[in-house]
Formats: C-alpha cells, structure tokens, sequence
C-alpha cells in the first residue's frame, strides 16, 4: 500500500469525494467538499491510500489553531478516515493512520499535536495500536426532541407486521403514555389496529416514564427481555397505570418491545 | 424575531457581524483548553457555508444598548453547531433567548430535534437547557490526542509560559520515526525526565498525575533528588483545563 497526499483540486479528490458518499451514509460529498476543499476553510490535508492503481482509503487533517487555556497551539485534527468497502478487514485503516501519521507531521513541523475523534467502540484501538490519549470531555451533548412525526410514521407502517406477529394485540384495548425525557410525551392506542396515535377516553391506561432519549437506544437486535427487565429494576423504565391496562400490557410485552425500538 | 421580556433583541445574524461573533467566542471560551481559534473567515466557513445550514440559520442576541451578548447557529436538521454566550453580559438571559430561538428556527425548517454541545463546566446553560426540557446524553465518542513530539511540545508550552529559563532535558523511551529521542528545552542538562510518549502525553494534555507516574516508574526524573522540581515543571506546563470540541461538526 502506498500512502500519499493529494490537493482537493487533484483528480482523485473527485473520486475520494463519491467514495465517501458510500462510505458514509450521513457525510455526503458536499460535506467533503466543504471540510477539506473550501479554499475558504483551514489548510486541509488530503492522505490517499493506493494498492496499484486502486484507491483503497483516504485521511485527513486540517491544521488549526488551538487554545489552550493561555496558549495557543498548532493541532492538526484528524477525522474521516475511510476504507474502500471491497478493502475492508485487511488493517488498511491502522497502517493508513500511522503512515499518514508521519507524513503530515512531516510537512507541518510546526504541529504541536494530532487530535482524533472517534467513537467509544474504536478508542482502545486508538490508544494501544496508535498511541493515542482520551481527553477528558470538556462537553455535554445536549438534546430534544421537538416532534415524534417519523418516528410515528413508521409505527403506522409497523403496525401490520406487529399484529401479525403478535396476536394478543387483537384482545388489547388500552391507551398508552409514553414520556421519554427530553421529549414531548406520545400518547397511542394500543389495540385491534396495534399501536395507533391518539389518547381515548373511556379505557384504562398506562404510562411508561423513559429517563431519556438513550434509555430507547437499543441497538439493532432490539430489546432484549433481559434489557427490559434491567431497565424496570433499574428505573430508567418506569411503569404506571391501571391494574387492568398493566396486566394487558405484560401480555403483550414483546410487541411493545418492537414498538418502542421502532420509536427509537 | 424581535425584543424578549428582558429587553433582549433577537435577530438574524449577517456576515457583517462575523468579526463580532469570532471575538465573542473566543472571549467567551478562552478559559477552556481546545478550543479552535475564530477569526470572521473562520466563522464564515465553519457556520455560514456549512452543508445544511439555511440562509437564516444564524441567531444573534442584543442586550438592549445594542451590544451583541450571545449567538447560534442551527441547521435545517436542529444541529446547533455554535452557541456562545458573553460571559460580560446577562449570561442566563441571554441563554435562554437562545435556546428558545434556536428551538423555533429548528421547527420552522421541518427539523424532528435539536442537538448542542456545551462545555461541561458550564453549569448555568445547563440548568437553563434543562429547564427548557432538553436531556444531557450519553456521549458516544471521544477525542484522542498525540503531541507530534511530547519534547518539543514541552519547549513550546514552556516558551508560552515564560520558563524557556529553566534547563531540562526530555528523553523519550519510545521515539517514533519524526520525533527527538533527546530535546532539550534552553539548552540544559541540569534536570532529565526519562518517559514513554504516552506518559508524556497523558501529562501533558490528558490531565494525568505526574506524581503517579513517578510512583509506577513510567516516569522517571535524573538525578532522583530533583523529582519534586521535575514533577513542578510538568505540573507547570502542562495543559489541564477542559477539552471543547474542534470544528463545526457537533457529534
């Protein structure tokens, strides 16, 4: 594999900028462009990753200045490392990071340090084979959420494949009240047309407290029953209501499980 | 948008404010460590011609003598990828003017939530976040950081501290092939300290104890009877406050 740079205006930028289309979903092109292209934004350093004449990964830096507390530093700030998907599991992305690594501490001798963001999964990675070291965090994420209307679109869509799965629906009739923290609350039917929006009069109900947004983070296997059970003892699920609507609700448990991950 | 009950004016930011934003975040963040240095260019960049940021994408707040005391910027998706507030100004009012501006452009594009990244010792925006119904999330990733090389970077923080004066000598265990395996910061030899890259590392800008590092020999200071002055300099040089985040990007 051999490792070098590239200037956005270089042809392979055009081809690095639709790889990354594919590679990751939420990035796009434009993004791309913007970060590491704009003749506007801070010197961007482009390390491409051939095997022959075949682009197999890309990484980048931009040269920023820091503040540290009274100083102020030179950081080159790594990101978007990529592999060509038809290159993956081949530890293309480790030696790219080290290689790239050297070059851009090579041309920029002024640097004072490399900082990399990634997510929790790949940060012993990043420690034991790159030698890198966590930050503490210095912030918070905060959010909320403004509407339910996706998410509840996709309930509706849902809505057949639960009834057909879980049978017991037909016998349910109760409203539930779903108020997650960080959320306006959602009120459904639960019932004969599975879970449906609205809050009617005249039947029991219950009410599930969420302590947040991450308490309906389940992952793609959805809930495990161990989960729920995890989350109900620990309090992060809190169940309330009428007698009537819990018993009916715990008869239908794993199709609130669906439901809930489909609210995620 | 108009005047709030506490005499503050809410507006749509233009490019002719820039320069004022970029000195309002540096003023506002300049106690933290990690944050990237705003210049007008640097703004117009970084929020202006940012992928999914609208035209009116930009907030700014008044205090009543005109005075800009707070700004945003938020995407059509509700990423608020800019928010300082003066730290001179009615700082709660002012963020709270924010937060509900920020909210209501955020629904005026179609957008589902809205998300924002504020350093962790702010403890006034958060309490005002969350009385405005906004959660604290988990976080699901973290910054690295490497010093290209931790002698040199020792020069440097040195140099910017004004104790360039002092003679020592920085001898890495574990040099990579563009680093000094020897530096020596003022010329000196008077004082060695003797460490891996990542002891130095973690010292220098993780926040680390240099006294740890001593105490399990990943650091270890020549001649032994000078380990209390070795382990003040690093305690002098090193960066300790609280990393923000780098760039527009609010993940």
């Amino acid at each position: 594999m051999r490792v070098r740079r590239i200037a956005p205006v270089d042809l392979e930028a055009t081809t690095v900028a639709a790889i990354v289309d594919g590679a990751f979903g939420f990035y796009g092109g434009p993004y791309w462009q913007w970060k590491y292209a704009d003749p506007g934004g801070p010197d961007a350093v482009i390390m491409l990753a051939e095997e022959g004449a075949e682009i197999v990964g890309c990484n980048h830096y931009l040269v920023v200045p820091y503040q540290l507390g009274e100083h102020t530093l030179t950081g080159l700030a790594g990101g978007d490392l990529f592999v060509n998907p038809e290159f993956r599991r081949q530890h293309i992305a480790t030696d790219l990071s080290l290689e790239s690594r050297m070059l851009v501490t090579e041309a920029h001798p002024e640097a004072d340090f490399v900082v990399m963001f990634t997510w929790q999964a790949l940060g012993s990675h990043y420690e034991k084979l790159l030698g890198y070291t966590k930050l503490k965090p210095g912030y918070q994420q905060w959010s909320k959420r403004l509407s339910w209307e996706p998410q509840l679109a996709r309930l509706t869509e849902a809505n057949e494949g639960l009834l057909t799965k879980h049978p017991g629906l037909a016998r349910a009739n109760h409203a539930l009240r779903l108020e997650v923290k960080g959320a306006p609350p959602l009120d459904l039917k639960v019932g004969p047309e599975g879970f449906t929006p609205g809050r009617p009069d005249g039947i029991p109900k219950v009410r599930l407290r969420v302590s947040g947004p991450d308490a309906l983070s389940f992952g793609r296997s959805g809930v495990p029953l161990v989960w729920m059970v995890a989350a109900i003892l620990t309090r992060r699920w809190r169940f309330g209501g009428s007698p009537k609507a819990l018993r009916q609700a715990t008869s239908v448990i794993a199709a609130y499980r669906e439901a809930l991950r489909t609210l995620k | 948008m108009g005047t709030n009950n506490d005499g503050l004016s809410i507006r749509r930011s233009e490019t002719s404010d820039d320069a004022e934003l970029a000195d309002l975040f540096n003023r506002a963040h300049a106690h933290l460590a990690g944050t990237v240095v705003r210049s007008a260019s640097d703004i117009a960049w970084r929020c202006r011609r940012q992928p999914g940021m609208p035209d009116d994408g930009g907030i700014l707040v008044e205090d009543p003598d005109g005075r800009t005391v707070g700004y945003a910027f938020v995407k059509s998706n509700g990423d608020v990828t800019e928010f300082a507030v003066d730290p001179d100004g009615p700082r709660l009012a002012t963020a709270s003017a924010l937060v509900t501006a920020c909210e209501e452009r955020a629904l005026a594009t179609g957008a589902t939530r809205v998300r924002v990244n504020i350093p962790v010792t702010d403890e006034a925006v958060a309490s005002i976040l969350e009385a405005a119904g906004w959660v604290a999330l988990r976080p699901q990733g973290g910054r690295y950081v490497a010093s290209t090389d931790p002698g040199k970077l020792v020069g440097s923080l040195a140099a910017q501290a004004a104790m360039s004066a002092r003679p020592i000598t920085i001898v890495l265990s574990d040099p990579l092939a563009w680093q000094h395996e020897v530096t020596s910061v003022a010329g000196g030899t008077g004082l060695q300290i003797l460490a891996g890259q990542r002891t130095l590392n973690e010292i220098l800008l993780g926040g680390a104890s240099p006294w740890k590092a001593v105490a399990s020999r990943r650091l270890r200071i020549k001649p032994l009877v000078r380990t209390v002055s070795g382990v003040r300099y690093l305690k002098a040089v090193r960066v300790d406050a609280p990393w923000f985040h780098t760039l527009g990007d609010v993940l």
